[in-house]
C-alpha cells in the first residue's frame, strides 16, 4: 500500500476496525512516516472526544428506573406477545385465591410446628385480649422457619 | 420470550441513552427518547426472533429519534431567536462544564452536524452507540466496506473542521 492509502485508513486504526494484516502494515508504515504519525495524533484526539465520558452514561439508579419504566409501559400498553398480560378481573381472582391459600396453610400447619419463644401463636384467648386493646394493635402473617403464623402487635410490644 | 426482552433492554439501555444524550444533549429528554424507542420497537417486534437484527435496529431507531428531536429543538431555537427570546439551546441543558474537554466537545458536536448524512450517522453509531462495523452495516443496510469508508472520511473531515474552527477562533 502507498502512503496515501495508509493515510486514508488511519481513522480505522484509531477506531480499532482494521484487520490484523492491515494493522501490521500500517504500524510498519507509521514507524517510517512522520506525516502519518502527526495525522494519527490528531485523529486520536478526535476519537478521544468522541468516546463516551461518565456524563454519557446512566447511574445504576437511573438505569434501573428507566428499565422498569420501559417494562411497565410494555406491560401496560401490552400490545406485544412477549409480555403476557392478564385481564384485571382474572388478576384479582388470582390474588384473592393466593391470599386465601396463605391463610389456610398458615392456620392448618401452625399447630404441628414448634413454638417460637418470642412469638406466640394466636389463640382464641389472645384474640379476645386483642379485642380489649381496641384499635391499638396490628395483626398480620409472618413467615419464618416454622412456617406462616398469624401475629399481633400492640403498643407495648407483641401480644401473647 | 419475556426474558429475551428484559435482557435486550438491560444490555442496550445505557448505549441507547448514551447515543441519544450525545445528540440531544439533555439527560431528561434522552431518557424519554430511550424509553419511547424501546417501547415502540419492542411492541412492533412482538417477539424477539433474531437478537443480531433487533439490537442494531433499536440503536438505529434511537439515532433517528434523537436526530428528529434535535431538529425540533433547533427549529424552536430559531423561532425563539426570531422573536427575540434568549435561549441557550444548542448547548447542553445540563452543561458539562465540569469536563475538562467541554469546549472541545461542544465544537466537535457542531462540526459533526456539518458532516454528510451518512458520515455523521456512521460516526454516531460507531462512537456514540459503540456499535461494531458489522452492526452498523446491518442497521444502515450497506456493506461493511462502505461503513468503513464513511467512518474514515467522516473522521478526516471532522478533524479538518475542528482545525478550521480553532484557526477561526484564534
Amino acid at each position: 500500500m502507498r502512503c496515501e492509502q495508509y493515510f486514508e485508513i488511519l481513522p480505522l486504526y484509531v477506531s480499532g476496525d482494521l484487520t490484523g494484516n492491515e494493522r501490521a502494515g500500517l504500524e510498519q508504515h507509521l514507524s517510517e512516516c512522520a506525516r502519518c504519525r502527526a495525522e494519527l495524533d490528531k485523529l486520536s484526539e478526535v476519537a478521544r472526544v468522541l468516546a463516551p465520558s461518565d456524563d454519557d452514561t446512566l447511574s445504576e439508579v437511573e438505569k434501573l428506573r428507566l428499565e422498569n419504566d420501559i417494562l411497565r409501559r410494555l406491560v401496560c400498553e401490552g400490545k406485544t406477545e412477549s409480555v403476557p398480560r392478564r385481564s384485571s378481573v382474572t388478576s384479582l381472582i388470582v390474588r384473592i385465591a393466593v391470599a386465601a391459600a396463605i391463610f389456610i396453610v398458615g392456620f392448618s400447619v401452625r399447630p404441628l410446628l414448634p413454638v417460637n419463644n418470642q412469638t406466640q401463636p394466636v389463640t382464641r384467648a389472645t384474640l379476645t385480649d386483642l379485642a380489649e386493646h381496641g384499635s391499638d394493635f396490628t395483626a398480620g402473617m409472618r413467615f419464618s422457619k416454622q412456617g406462616f403464623r398469624l401475629i399481633a402487635r400492640g403498643k407495648s410490644g407483641l401480644i401473647n | 420470550m419475556r426474558e429475551n426482552m428484559v435482557a435486550v433492554i438491560h444490555r442496550l439501555s445505557n448505549r441507547v441513552f448514551g447515543l441519544t444524550y450525545r445528540i440531544v444533549r439533555d439527560r431528561e429528554q434522552a431518557k424519554d427518547i430511550t424509553q419511547d424507542v424501546f417501547v415502540k420497537v419492542l411492541q412492533e417486534a412482538g417477539r424477539i426472533r433474531d437478537r443480531d437484527r433487533i439490537e442494531p435496529y433499536i440503536l438505529k431507531s434511537a439515532y433517528n429519534a434523537a436526530l428528529n428531536a434535535r431538529h425540533d429543538t433547533s427549529r424552536q431555537q430559531a423561532k425563539a431567536e426570531l422573536i427575540g427570546e434568549h435561549l441557550s439551546l444548542g448547548e447542553p441543558s445540563r452543561p458539562d462544564q465540569h469536563l475538562e474537554n467541554a469546549e472541545t466537545r461542544s465544537r466537535l458536536y457542531r462540526a459533526l452536524e456539518q458532516l454528510a448524512v451518512r458520515q455523521k450517522e456512521a460516526l454516531a453509531l460507531r462512537f456514540f452507540a459503540e456499535m461494531s462495523v458489522t452492526e452498523i452495516a446491518r442497521a444502515m443496510k450497506i456493506s461493511e466496506g462502505s461503513v468503513k469508508t464513511h467512518i474514515s472520511r467522516g473522521m478526516h473531515n471532522l478533524k479538518e473542521r475542528l482545525a478550521a474552527g480553532s484557526a477561526k477562533e484564534i
